[in-house]
């Protein structure tokens, strides 16, 4: 027991910004950093979602209104989807903890059993599961139960109960997946073309989920109701799924205080046949990984001989990243798919937010505004992955230095490479934004260089950062699993610049609007220089930030310090 | 003992000038390397000997240009490698004891990836390659992602990386962990023929037999500072023990991660 504890508090330390002095206040850093953000996105997450319950509770069927039904179906659907997401995240950390932990390798040479070290790490992996679901069963029913007007003591608790005891029914699913979910990783890990094929796939269900999301909510926008979408059919569906979908329909039901006693007893029995299966299965894989392994083949097309392609000196460093891009799915899902998906987003982002301005001021043009506004708001936050370009070479930067390359080659093809994407994925939004008419021709060509140049200077400003402060992975994979300080401070201080010149933008249009017509085209010349100046400015202080010491700083830059 | 400046220079052109080194780390009390001078030469193979934390991998980080030092010079065939660190690193190929590569590519990939970085013409990289799967004997394995390699693996290709350009200078860390004996055996008889076709070798260990088998000369490092240098051969002939020699020379105490 005292084993179990001591490996469980060495988990609970790693996790947790507890370390060294040195390392305490920087990790304590990225983790207010990160709470701040989380917060935010639980704020935003709160405040659709309640608008949402509202206007699905109201829904009626033949002009009948039927309140339970709805909350019995909404909730049964929103623990259904919960169940999934903790299911997709517990095959991670199962997986994670299985097979991409090197600790293991260190600890069975250590006066652990295999049984304590299973126990610690399977209790750990719930302990994160159950925060998790903490999180979201809260704020989910909170929210619900707030807008619905039910909240009681009774809900507050059972909420608590659920979100503890919860996480073990997908826990029992994902030990399940875990090793087909392996298989699978390494096989498309190992062939980059078979990778970016997922990747697109994942790439189009994406698209369409997006584009489908912005209708229901355009369509909301445009009538003010959700009754065009949730006719009578829809609604038998979705009344036919929401009694299906056990055992979601059962914690909806013990929610909403419908036959506790039954689903509670029912829930009890399930949940302990779970724990039984998810302790079996992931303990069988454990010993196997641990005593012996879990080498799978992964079978790779035999070529005759030796191929070797020229690529020239520069070309040979691009081919690196694309490759430390490519065969690693998550950074490669970051660059290309967000970066491909951000036009599509900014499409549909821009026609609702025209739809609720033109509400709000009549006819009132603002395309340029809002184009800017979205297109910079949306490429900051998907040049997030310029924010790792350092940290993702691992140990192997330190090879890198002895190779016959300056530090300014180097980190300029870090540059280039994220900025290609970038740049590919702007012009893509400013050419669909001009053609679709959200805005004219001539402001989408300012709309571009806006976004290219605070692009660039974020880019500059993230390289450097990292560079400064390098996060280097834990894993044998090199793929940087953790969230640091400098990904959020890139999505901080781009979402706060970004939100800053969007408002100024659509500040001076609007003021600009109420002095008449010699007003507005004065109004429009400023606009288009602020949406230049001020990222020009911006651009300028990162390059000065990026070169700054930048040879002694490379210089010691050391992955082991 | 000391190789005297005399025995150095029979014509030969040194490889490796280090003169006054000093390097301390920013956290450090001391320097883990203090005054540290040596120059080596075409055809020689030197053996950097000393205890965990002696200095030894932090001596070698910096004539590579990994860390950046205090004070002194370091020049790599006539080129200074903070004046001059690309046309320094041309001239040579680095082994780490960390077996870092890239761990996306294939053992190939990262073959290829050095041989561009050197700018090494596709037909030698053929002929080299062939050369140097004869040693290594990674064959087909090659082609795999070097993420499924084992230690071992790693290492070799890693070897093979650093010598597709026919570096003048070949520096190692601790080069023989993770090699199977007959590999081990194989990269020694490699190292003798390299160096006798007019290059130099420089590796880092603490274990005295292999230096004591490869070597032409040996560099005893102890606590950052260069206690001995001395020919292998005469030393041989004086009929001395190395091993006991080496003991006695760093027996005091032994600086456990200090350094390195």
């Amino acid at each position: 027991m005292r084993k179990y504890a001591l490996l469980l508090k060495k988990q609970l330390l790693d996790a947790l910004p507890f370390g060294s002095k040195q390392s305490r206040s920087k990790n304590a850093f990225s983790y207010i950093l990160a709470s701040v953000l989380i917060a935010g996105v639980i704020a935003v997450f709160a405040l659709i979602f309640s608008k949402f319950t509202s206007t699905y509770l109201q829904i009626k069927i033949n002009r009948v209104p039927d309140i339970a039904a709805r909350q019995f179906e909404f909730m049964s659907v929103s623990y259904f989807i919960l169940l999934v997401a903790l299911t997709l995240t517990g095959v991670g950390q199962l997986c994670y903890t299985l097979f991409d932990n090197s600790d293991i390798g260190i600890l069975i040479s250590m006066p652990f059993s295999a049984g304590e070290m299973f126990s610690s790490k399977l209790t750990w992996i719930y302990i994160k599961q159950a925060v998790l679901s903490l999180v979201c069963v809260l704020t989910i029913n909170i929210t619900f139960f707030t807008t619905a007007g039910l909240i009681s003591a009774y809900n507050v608790l059972m909420s608590f109960v659920v979100a503890l005891f919860m996480p073990v029914l997908p826990l029992a699913a994902a030990s399940i997946l875990v090793l087909p979910y392996y298989y699978i990783k390494r096989i498309v890990n190992s062939h980059y073309l078979l990778s970016f094929a997922v990747m697109t796939l994942i790439l189009v269900g994406f698209c369409l989920i997006y584009a489908y999301a912005f209708g229901i909510v355009e369509r909301l926008v445009d009538s003010g109701r959700l009754v065009s979408m949730f006719n009578e059919k829809t609604m038998a569906s979705i009344g036919a799924f929401a009694s299906s979908c056990f055992p979601a329909n059962m914690i909806a039901g013990v929610m909403l205080a419908r036959d506790v006693g039954k689903n509670i007893g029912i829930l009890v029995a399930v949940i302990i046949a779970a724990a039984a299966i998810c302790i079996v299965v992931v303990r069988a894989v454990f010993f196997r990984v641990s005593q012996k392994g879990f080498g799978f083949h992964i079978p790779h097309i035999r070529h005759e001989g030796f191929r070797f392609y020229s690529r020239g000196r520069w070309g040979n460093l691009l081919f690196k990243e694309f490759i430390t891009v490519m065969r690693t799915p998550s950074y490669a899902f970051m660059y290309f798919a967000t970066a491909i998906a951000m036009p599509l987003m900014a499409y549909y982002s821009a026609k609702l937010a025209t739809s609720l301005l033109t509400g709000l001021f009549g006819n009132v043009r603002f395309g340029f505004e809002l184009c800017t506004f979205i297109v910079i708001l949306y490429a900051s936050l998907t040049n997030t992955f310029c924010s790792t370009s350092i940290s993702r070479d691992g140990y192997m930067c330190m090879t890198q230095k002895t190779l016959p390359y300056s530090p300014s080659q180097i980190l300029s093809v870090k540059m280039i490479f994220s900025g290609a994407v970038s740049e590919l994925s702007i012009l893509i939004a400013c050419i669909t934004l001009a053609a679709s008419g959200l805005e004219s021709a001539g402001d989408a060509v300012v709309t571009f260089i806006s976004a290219t140049l605070l692009a660039v200077a974020q880019m500059a400003f993230a390289t450097r950062l990292d560079l400064n402060h390098p996060h280097f992975a834990r894993s044998d994979d090199g793929e940087i699993k953790e969230a640091n300080s400098t990904v959020s401070v890139i999505i901080l201080v781009g979402m706060v610049i970004c939100f800053a010149l969007g408002m100024l933008l659509l500040y001076n249009a609007l003021g600009s609007l109420i002095g008449g017509s010699g007003a507005a085209t004065a109004g429009k010349a400023a606009g288009y220089a602020y949406a230049i100046c001020i990222p020009l400015a911006l651009l300028g202080a990162s390059a000065a930030y990026f070169f700054v010491n930048l040879k002694k700083v490379y210089a010691n830059l050391d992955a082991e310090g | 003992m000391e190789v005297t400046a005399q025995e150095k220079t029979t014509e030969r052109m040194p490889t490796i000038e280090i003169k006054n080194l000093v390097k301390q780390y920013p956290q450090a009390v001391a320097p883990s390397v203090n005054d540290f001078s040596l120059t080596c030469f075409e055809g020689e193979i030197v053996g950097l000997l000393g205890h965990n934390g002696a200095g030894k991998s932090t001596t070698l980080k910096c004539i590579t240009g990994i860390l950046p030092f205090n004070s002194g010079i370091i020049k790599i065939n006539g080129y200074d490698i903070i004046s001059s660190p690309v046309k320094a690193k041309l001239r040579f190929g680095y082994v780490s004891d960390k077996h870092d590569v890239f761990v996306k590519m294939t053992g190939l990939q990262y073959i290829n990836f050095m041989a561009d970085a050197y700018g090494v013409s596709k037909s030698d990289c053929h002929s080299r390659l062939e050369e140097l799967d004869g040693l290594f004997s990674l064959g087909a394995r090659l082609n795999e992602p070097i993420s499924n390699y084992s230690h071992g693996m790693r290492q070799k290709v890693c070897m093979m990386g650093s010598l597709i350009h026919r570096p003048k200078l070949w520096i190692l860390d601790e080069p023989m962990i993770g090699l199977d004996p007959l590999t081990s055996s194989k990269v020694s008889k490699f190292m003798r023929n390299y160096a006798d076709a007019g290059n130099s070798i420089i590796f880092s260990s603490h274990n005295v037999s292999s230096v004591q088998k490869i070597c032409d000369r040996a560099v005893i490092i102890n606590k950052g500072v260069k206690t001995d240098d001395f020919k292998l051969a005469d030393f041989q002939a004086d009929n001395v023990d190395l091993e006991e020699y080496f003991l006695s020379r760093t027996a005091e105490e032994t600086p456990e991660g200090s350094a390195e």
